[in-house]
């Protein structure tokens, strides 16, 4: 299992930009523009903002998903800009977890194999059995112990999200990044996702982050950051 | 959860992918290992069929010319002791007709056997009835081809052979064919020898079987036999080196007698002339020798007088008492009879006339005068007939009025006192000259002694015995082979069918690969999210996409190995082709179905590697892209970017550029290179053509070009799927060039057939005889022999010599080991110029025939081996042969040494396919005892010749001779590479079906893709219509342009071949096929948008 996310995830006079296209010699397009952020362990908060305002594009930096035009990514003191992809994924593998707005469960696998996926990308192997047993644990966690064996084809909206959120927390990462994470759901299961995802944060430490346009979803986060003009306030 | 496990359940969750992926793999596989297994089952079938041809034979011993004693064969069995079986046969070449049908079949093998022959056969022992003296039996192929069963009676026509060479001086009557008939009392198969044959071919040739003594007494050869087999179990040295102890002078045809009372002896030969390595090897063993040379002179003169027909000696000083060392070269001793005859005395005049045998076979007659030095009676010791040889037809016949000296004969001039002459004298000479003087008239290519007169040193060992230390049967002209190891060779050298199938399968192979690898990674696409989430989570790039290769591998596995299943398929398709309506490519072939376990390895290994590879790239895009996009789906996949544009228009500039140095490339003569370079310009502008259209894809980038038309909209859709439409576009190109461009290589043998640089090389008859035919047909007295004087059709022939040896044609399928050797007077074929060379060794002087080539002299080997031009037929020389201009093949002479043909020319595809042509006084030289021509090409400006063909067939007839229309020969050639370009453009056919059928998945694929768009725009407004016409414009786009680039550079690859004369294109048939081609595609891309735009698109709108 990873070790815990001593310090920080930090951002310094972090740029995105694209380019605006093939044949237009019009300037890019920034998204991001010198933003300098520090997530410390066990706080949480939402980014909210209007659409287009690069909420997305900033987790995804955050997560490694993608690089800034500009700036650095220091996660527990590394400068993640001067790593190979190799070394990059790694600290994904072992400190970060993901949610997405879809599940993107693997239809090939059951709920229990999609949240051990996870395992199969860390550098050391942990015991099949106690991987195991720690899905079993977060599965009776979410509610749902009585279906590791269904295939997502077989499970609801609801319940396939937190299957993904079992899967984004099997290697204990200690950052969670969450993108729009109840854009797919109706109001009941997302309140009772925000609250599992707030509950996690509470008892197992970990930094949580969340992308979300929902004031009601940011509100029941507590603190809340907002994304304008490239920069983050509040 | 294990890797292994994710692996296996995501190839059972998208099985239907999965299993596309899998039958394009095993498509491959199938091809692959069928093609390769085609290349096993020839091979294997030309060993069979070598093992049937030769059963139990192993090392022989071949006569040449020479017919030695049957006996030999015992004593060479005695030598080798043990159980070995060596068998004599008594093997020539005939003609045979069916005396009821009327058919007549030409080169028939007539064998004459005794039961030692059978022994070797497969069966071993003599068929049923083989000891009836009027036994004789047929096997099948001459069964069928002259249409005879048990109880038919042919007629077999064969050349009585001579002593000595029918173009020998004082050869004989010439025309000694005599027939016989033969009731067939069996019909032998394959386990009887009914495939015999000592030739490396794969068709068996027509053959009767003889009983030995029965074939000697109608050939005159009591007791002789010219070949002796010798049975698989001997090794070759052993079996030669025992035949080199055993031989005798009977064999060699030597005859000691003592002369002068017994003070020494002299050696004569029934061949006449004698070969100089045994007067060398008698000069070595002797202690005083003398060869003599004997001759006929038509006529000897002094003053007035004449004396018709006598024979002359010339002798050496020693060993007589008639001509002593003082006799000058210009000095003559005359007998008493012809001095009184002539009324010469000495110190006269007298002129020898006689003639000696020039170019070919003409007479040419020389005079010579000589000073009478003495005149002795004949009664004088030694003045008798042993000076004279057994010339056949003069020292054989009881009176002059029946000499057939093989020179005309003006019987008007023959007095009595001649015939008085000859009852009391025989064939005595009425003159003796000095050795030199008559080796200065009459030495000519047989020899230039007609007996040795000598006393040995050593007299208590016996000659034979001496002369054995100092000659081997090689040094005249017999010769050992080992066959079972010629026959592997042959085999082992053979046309690799294997390769040419997979060469020719390689289109389909590639299209089924396309296929494979477009499916495949539309199943990637549709994971592209998978592929996200799992970057997302910490996999790396690399161990993705090793995800996504262990997945192809097992898919490959299960791929290849049920491909090898589909392999036997193909294989037995393809032999199933080439036994029926490809059998031009393979005539006369039984194919049996064999395969060798490592070929399957190689194909199973090579099928996994290649769809591994296409996979890596086919993969390589989709996981380098940045997994938030992956995750959200919002890449598109497709290739934008001005970096990639650059890339474009830099293989168009390479492509266009190569294209246009490969055309203009100065060209080596003589190889394939040339039409390398013009395939590899084709294909250079097949890749200029598809960067061309990536760069015109672009273009519908530009807004203003998006929404001109619907069609337009729906052409900017290629611009997001930029990779899948140039698939499209170059599969098609690629296709479409090479059926295209193969079939334009179509061979029509009439095409042009009149014009000299023709492949007929304007001849309009050619004709093979099974004997020769020893008169020149284009002189007077040759044409009034045969009533051809009679025609008012002027024609010309032109005629060639013979040697025996393997056909190197593309008609065998066996690695020829002897090809065939023609000899062609270089002066007339210079002149006529026939042909086109594709290639010659050096530069010939402008307006000079590039057949004075062979005139030309080179140095010798570097150990000694003359060298002598030759020119071959390219097609021949490159496959056959495996050589090019500048190398040389070794050959043998009748006299055991060796001479190499240099090859300094190349033909164009000709009639002449199969031989090796050199100067006929070079072939005259090596091969002085194969008398007479056998292969005729016959000219007459435009001229219908099919009434002096006709003739010149029936006139020749009891030789074997056929005319034939040169164009249709030169079809039979054609024929094979035709059948060659029908199997591609099979292959390629369904190659093309196979990218028709991409062309088909993409539009189904891409309509899929937009399915939420086309419902919003049948939303809009749109009928379902017009979406399907704008469906159809983008595709028909990408069809239609890979149709024109494959078709442009097509025409580009061919254009040699546009701009020669000789030739045109088979337009016809390029049009169908690419009107097919084009007309398919369109349907297919119809039927695919109709199918898929079917549905209800409104759904796709609700589920978005």
């Amino acid at each position: 299992m990873s070790e815990s996310l001593k310090s920080s995830i930090e951002l310094v006079g972090v740029s995105k930009w694209y380019e605006s296209g093939n044949e237009s010699a019009a300037p890019p397009r920034r998204i991001l523009d010198g933003l300098d952020l520090v997530v410390n362990a066990g706080e949480r908060f939402a980014i909210v903002g209007p659409s287009g305002c690069g909420k997305s594009t900033l987790l995804n930096i955050l997560g490694t998903l993608d690089a800034p035009s500009e700036g650095k990514v220091i996660i527990d003191g590394i400068d993640t800009s001067g790593l190979a992809g190799n070394a990059i994924a790694r600290i994904r593998s072992e400190k970060i977890g993901f949610i997405f707005q879809m599940h993107h469960l693997l239809p090939q696998c059951t709920a229990l194999e999609n949240a051990l996926v996870p395992t199969l990308a860390l550098a050391t192997r942990p015991d099949p059995a106690a991987a195991t047993e720690r899905a079993r644990r977060l599965f009776e966690r979410v509610g749902l112990a009585d279906k590791l064996n269904s295939q997502p084809g077989q499970l609801s909206g609801g319940e396939r999200q937190r299957v993904a959120v079992v899967r984004s927390l099997i290697n204990s990462p200690r950052l969670l990044l969450a993108d729009e994470p109840t854009g797919a759901l109706d109001e009941d299961n997302a309140k009772r996702l925000i609250d599992l995802l707030v509950e996690l944060n509470d008892s197992e430490g970990l930094a949580l982050i969340v992308v979300t346009h929902d004031r009601n979803i940011a509100d029941a986060i507590g603190a809340t950051r907002t994304l304008n003009r490239g920069k983050l306030e509040g | 959860m294990s890797t292994l496990r994710l692996i296996l359940s995501s190839l059972f969750h998208y099985r239907w992918i999965n299993l596309s992926v899998l039958a394009g793999v095993a498509l491959t596989s199938a091809i692959l290992s069928g093609a390769l297994v085609v290349g096993d089952s020839v091979k294997e079938s030309l060993r069979r069929n070598a093992e049937a041809r030769l059963s139990q034979i192993g090392p022989v011993m071949l006569g040449g010319e020479r017919f030695f004693t049957s006996t030999l064969a015992d004593r060479i069995a005695t030598e080798l002791g043990g159980d070995a079986v060596v068998a004599p046969v008594l093997q020539i070449t005939g003609t045979v007709l069916n005396r009821d049908g009327g058919r007549r079949v030409n080169q028939v093998q007539i064998l004459g056997v005794d039961d030692r022959f059978w022994k070797l056969s497969k069966k071993g022992v003599a068929p049923e009835g083989f000891a009836d003296e009027r036994w004789i039996a047929i096997n099948a192929p001459l069964a069928d081809r002259v249409g005879a069963g048990v109880d038919d009676t042919l007629i077999v026509r064969v050349e009585i052979p001579g002593a000595l060479s029918k173009d020998a001086p004082l050869s004989g009557e010439s025309e000694q064919t005599t027939p016989f008939t033969a009731a067939v009392t069996a019909i032998l198969d394959a386990e009887n020898f009914g495939l015999y044959s000592l030739k490396s071919e794969q068709v068996p040739p027509a053959t009767i079987f003889v009983r030995r003594e029965r074939l000697e007494a109608i050939l005159e050869q009591s007791g002789r036999a010219n070949l002796i087999l010798g049975s698989k179990s001997l090794d070759a040295r052993t079996f030669a080196a025992a035949a080199e102890k055993a031989w005798s002078l009977e064999d060699l045809q030597l005859k000691v007698t003592p002369v002068d009372g017994g003070a020494a002896s002299q050696i004569v030969s029934s061949r006449v002339f004698f070969d100089s390595v045994i007067v060398s090897a008698l000069e070595k063993a002797a202690s005083v020798s003398s060869p003599v040379l004997t001759y006929l002179a038509t006529e000897i003169a002094s003053g007035d007088n004449r004396t018709p027909y006598s024979m002359v000696s010339g002798v050496g000083p020693e060993l007589n008492a008639i001509v002593g060392s003082e006799i000058k070269e210009n000095e003559i001793v005359l007998s008493q009879w012809l001095a009184d005859d002539l009324s010469a005395a000495p110190g006269d005049e007298v002129t020898l006339v006689y003639n000696v045998v020039a170019a070919g076979r003409a007479l040419e007659e020389q005079r010579r005068t000589f000073k009478v030095a003495a005149i002795k009676p004949i009664s004088e010791a030694g003045w008798d007939q042993s000076w004279t040889p057994e010339f056949p037809g003069i020292f054989d016949v009881d009176g002059l009025d029946d000499w057939e000296p093989g020179i005309p004969i003006d019987r008007d001039r023959i007095r009595d006192k001649d015939d008085v002459f000859w009852d009391q004298y025989k064939a005595t000479p009425k003159a003796f000259v000095s050795l030199g003087a008559a080796r200065g008239m009459w030495s000519n290519r047989f020899g230039d002694a007609t007996a040795v007169r000598f006393q040995l040193k050593d007299t208590t060992t016996p000659l034979v015995d001496q002369l054995r230390a100092r000659l081997k049967l090689t040094d005249l002209g017999m010769a050992y082979r080992d066959l079972p190891a010629e026959a592997k060779s042959a085999v082992a050298n053979s046309f690799d069918f294997g390769a040419l199938f997979a060469s020719m399968s390689f289109f389909l192979i590639v299209a089924a690969l396309v296929l494979a690898g477009l499916v495949f990674v539309f199943g990637i696409e549709q994971r592209s999210p998978q592929i996200g989430l799992l970057l997302a989570m910490g996999f790396t790039r690399s161990r993705v996409r090793r995800f996504f290769l262990v997945e192809a591998f097992f898919l490959s596995l299960a791929g290849a190995a049920l491909g090898l299943l589909g392999g036997y398929v193909y294989t037995r398709l393809a032999l199933y082709g080439m036994s029926g309506v490809w059998q031009e490519a393979a005539a006369g072939m039984e194919f049996t179905y064999s395969r060798r376990p490592q070929t399957l390895l190689i194909s199973f290994l090579v099928t996994i590697l290649v769809a591994l590879s296409v996979v890596w790239f086919a993969s390589r895009k989709v996981t380098a892209i940045q997994p938030s996009a992956l995750i959200s789906g919002s890449d598109d996949l497709s290739s934008g970017g001005n970096g990639k544009g650059r890339r474009d228009v830099i293989v168009l500039v390479i492509g266009v550029v190569g294209a246009l140095g490969c055309l203009f490339a100065p060209k080596v003569e003589g190889t394939m290179a040339a039409q390398g370079l013009f395939f590899g310009a084709g294909f250079l502008m097949t890749g200029a053509g598809v960067a061309f259209s990536s760069i015109l894809i672009r273009r519908f980038l530009r807004p203003s070009e998006v929404l001109k038309s619907l069609g337009a909209l729906g052409r900017q859709h290629t611009v997001r799927r930029r990779g899948r439409s140039l698939a499209v576009i170059g599969l098609m190109a690629a296709g479409v060039f090479m059926v295209t461009a193969i079939n334009s290589f179509r061979l029509e043998g009439s095409r042009g057939a009149e014009r000299r640089n023709a492949g007929t090389g304007g001849f309009a008859y050619v004709g093979e005889s099974t004997l020769p035919v020893y008169e020149d047909l284009n002189g007077e007295a040759g044409r009034e022999k045969f009533g051809l004087d009679g025609f008012k059709e002027k024609f010309t022939v032109l005629p060639f010599r013979v040697s025996n040896g393997d056909d190197a044609s593309c008609l065998n399928l066996n690695r020829a080991q002897r090809p065939r050797l023609m000899g062609v007077s270089t002066e007339r074929v210079a002149e006529i110029n026939p042909f086109t060379f594709t290639g010659k060794i050096s530069e010939t002087r402008t307006g000079e025939s590039p057949w004075r080539l062979l005139s030309a002299e080179h140095p010798a080997l570097e150990d000694g081996t003359p060298v002598v031009a030759g020119i071959v037929d390219q097609n021949t020389a490159i496959y056959a042969l495996q050589k090019g201009i500048g190398d040389t093949i070794l050959y043998e002479t009748v006299s055991g040494q060796s001479f190499a043909v240099l090859i300094c020319g190349f033909l164009e595809t000709s009639i002449l396919q199969g031989s090796l042509i050199i100067d006929e006084a070079s072939f005259i030289r090596f091969f002085p005892d194969a008398g007479g021509y056998r292969f005729f090409l016959m000219d007459g400006r435009g001229v219908n010749l099919e009434p002096v063909a006709a003739h010149l067939t029936r006139m020749f007839g009891d030789l074997g001779l056929e005319m034939r229309p040169a164009p249709d020969r030169l079809n039979e050639f054609n024929a094979v590479q035709n059948t060659y370009l029908s199997i591609f453009s099979t292959l390629g056919g369904l190659g093309i079906l196979l990218g028709t059928l991409g062309l088909a998945i993409i539009v189904g694929r891409n309509v899929m893709e937009r399915r939420g768009q086309l419902g919003v725009m049948q939303a809009m407004g749109f009928t379902r219509e017009k979406l399907s016409g704008m469906v159809l414009s983008e595709h028909w786009f990408l069809h239609l342009s890979g149709v024109i680039i494959g078709l442009g550079a097509a025409l580009l690859a061919v254009l040699p071949e546009l701009t020669k004369g000789s030739s045109t294109l088979p337009w016809g048939l390029l049009a169908a096929i690419n009107g097919a081609v084009l007309v398919g595609g369109l349907v297919f891309c119809a039927v695919a948008a109709r199918t898929v735009l079917r549905g209800n698109l409104m759904d796709a709108i609700r589920r978005e």
